[in-house]
């Protein structure tokens, strides 16, 4: 047995235990770190097939930026013991879970049986240090092919990022115009302002909706959806 | 590769930790007796020579307080919480080469633990790595505090990352490559990227303080709102490794800073022989460590000077005006360096790598 084949049954076995822990673990963040645990397995197989540059990226994109905005997002909204509901739906899945995931398993069987073949790798993004050296280099290799071979579908790619990040801004500025910071909903403040101060009782309540508007746009202020938030915690703690 | 050349870079490895451990010593006795200088008070000055002793009689302190874990506690995670702030950081200093490498007979020494490939990538894991050691410490402790640190710790680090990485981007473009020890021969003797790179140097610096969380930037542990953020509820040795993490950082950045824009190990004077031997390793060695002695005065000199940011101004700075900045610095540098190839602009600085 090859130092590959070992790393490819321990780790591989490793990734598939740790992603059965991110299903069945019953508190969110150690779901989390089951799944940080999964994605650093993957990254030590890229690894183990000299995969160098997809091993560091994986570790980069996937555990540094994603699996932390997974755990910011369970740590702010504090669902540290799940919905009674959700677990239900998880033991019980939908038939529409099952169905897909039947398809899945045959699709998978009728592969193995028909005897799957990999498409043969690019040379110089895997392989033995010869090998990679003869095509200049792990990384330039990737980035050869990256920008040549796949030159269309890196792009689609990125448009893809560009809808998603849009999409993100679209949902967090709802009812608030989406380029106007908070110009739209500015004006029904001023209105509504007007609106009370004519009444008698209007002062207090006046104040309050100031305090309000002005907690509005130091939230609009902050770029990031995730800042916003963050603000608006602090803001409650002071 | 036979046993001879592991066992020069396990010495090797061994050498680099306990110069780090000294560093680490000697940088909290200067961050407390610089502080105090610059603010004009006198600082800690009974332990030994000038306080030198101070540091050590706190470790001893840490060593032999009890450890304990709090009731409301995760108990697993609260263990594993700190080894996973000091690993990161500890590996991170691998890829740093200290001198330009040496022979002795026809055995080479080189003065660097780990040449990878991917180098400077290796970097930006281990920082990825580092931000879960107070994540989850924060989350970890069961308490209302340290869980606020933590939910800040994680939306900075993110934002102040990605500031970081394109930051490295315009050096890997120049330079041509991402192993370390190929960018500082890039900048040979005094072509340092931080002439033609300034915009980039000054964001990685700063986006480093904001990465280790030291002031003006330490909202994570900021004590007038969170008492000790993250690591309110650790003591003893957990909160030592926490402590000895963030100093391990702090000279990480310093040194990766002197690699990838004030030229690594190069200076004006890389020559000599005495005896025989040839000095160069000593004087790579001499011009990284003023260089990054240099770097780690500034990280003591900022904190002193410059009081903390709001959460607000922190997240405008790093989104609006670091990362549009950079963006645009990464397209100036492309094309920079795509007319020097083309032959239309002369080469200026070093040569651009291939």
């Amino acid at each position: 047995m090859s130092a590959e084949w070992i790393l490819y049954i321990v780790f591989g076995a490793l990734a598939l235990g740790c992603a059965f822990g991110v299903v069945f673990a019953p508190n969110p963040v150690h779901s989390a770190l089951y799944l940080v645990a999964t994605l650093l397995s993957i990254a030590i197989l890229f690894l183990a097939q000299s995969a160098y540059f997809l091993s560091a990226v994986q570790i980069i994109v996937y555990t540094g930026a994603i699996v932390v905005l997974f755990l910011f997002v369970i740590m702010l909204l504090g669902i540290d013991s799940p919905d009674p509901d959700e677990v239900d739906r998880l033991r019980n899945p939908g038939t529409v879970v099952v169905v897909a995931g039947v398809v899945v398993v045959f699709f998978l069987l009728v592969q193995l049986a028909v005897g799957f073949s990999w498409p043969a790798g690019v040379p110089g993004t895997t392989g033995s240090a010869e090998a990679q050296a003869a095509a200049g280099g792990n990384v330039q290799a990737i980035s050869e092919v990256l920008f040549t071979k796949f030159l269309l579908p890196f792009e689609v790619t990125s448009f893809l990022l560009i809808a998603g990040v849009i999409g993100a801004v679209v949902l967090a500025r709802r009812g608030r115009g989406v380029f106007g910071a908070g110009i739209g909903r500015s004006r029904e403040v001023v209105e509504e302002l007007r609106r009370r101060s004519e009444s008698a009782a209007g002062a207090e309540e006046a104040a309050e909706v100031a305090a309000g508007a002005a907690a509005d746009a130091a939230a609009a202020d902050a770029d990031a959806a995730a800042a916003e938030s963050v603000g608006a915690v602090s803001e409650e703690e002071r | 590769m036979d046993w001879v050349d592991y066992l020069i870079r396990s010495v090797v490895a061994v050498v680099v930790f306990a110069a780090i451990l000294g560093t680490c010593t000697l940088l909290v006795w200067f961050e407390r007796r610089g502080a105090a200088w610059m603010q004009v008070r006198v600082g800690p000055n009974k332990a030994g020579p000038f306080g030198l002793l101070q540091t050590v009689a706190d470790a001893v302190k840490l060593l032999t307080k009890e450890v304990f874990v709090p009731d409301s506690a995760d108990p697993l995670v609260y263990r594993i919480a700190p080894l996973l702030s000091l690993l990161p950081a500890f590996l991170a200093l691998t890829i740093v080469p200290f001198g330009p490498g040496f022979h002795i007979g026809d055995r080479y020494v080189p003065m660097q633990i780990a040449d990878l490939n991917i180098g400077i990538l290796w970097l930006l894991c281990m920082s990825s790595i580092a931000v879960y050691g107070y994540i989850l410490a924060g989350w970890s402790s069961g308490s209302k505090y340290p869980l606020l640190g933590a939910v800040r710790q994680s939306a900075q680090v993110i934002s102040y990352e990605l500031v970081m990485s394109l930051a490295i981007i315009p050096v890997v473009i120049w330079a041509g490559t991402l192993s370390t020890s190929g960018i500082v021969e890039a900048q040979s003797r005094y072509h340092w990227y931080v002439v033609p790179l300034i915009v980039p140097a000054i964001a990685f610096f700063v986006s480093g303080i904001a990465e280790t969380n030291r002031p003006p930037f330490d909202l994570v542990e900021a004590e007038s709102e969170l008492v000790a953020g993250a690591i309110t509820e650790y003591g003893g040795v957990r909160f030592m490794m926490f402590f000895l993490a963030e100093y391990t950082n702090i000279i990480t950045i310093s040194a990766i800073t002197t690699t990838l824009f004030l030229g690594g190990w190069n200076g004006p004077i890389l020559f000599g022989t005495i005896a025989g031997w040839s000095v160069v390793p000593l004087w790579g060695l001499f011009w990284f460590l003023l260089k990054t002695g240099v770097l780690l005065f500034v990280f003591i000199w900022v904190r002193v000077s410059l009081p903390r940011l709001r959460y607000d101004q922190l997240m405008t700075f790093g989104w609006k005006i670091m990362i549009g900045v950079n963006v645009a610095v990464v397209l100036a540098v492309s094309f920079v360096i795509a007319l020097m190839e083309q032959g239309a602009l002369p080469m200026f600085w070093a040569p651009p790598g291939r």
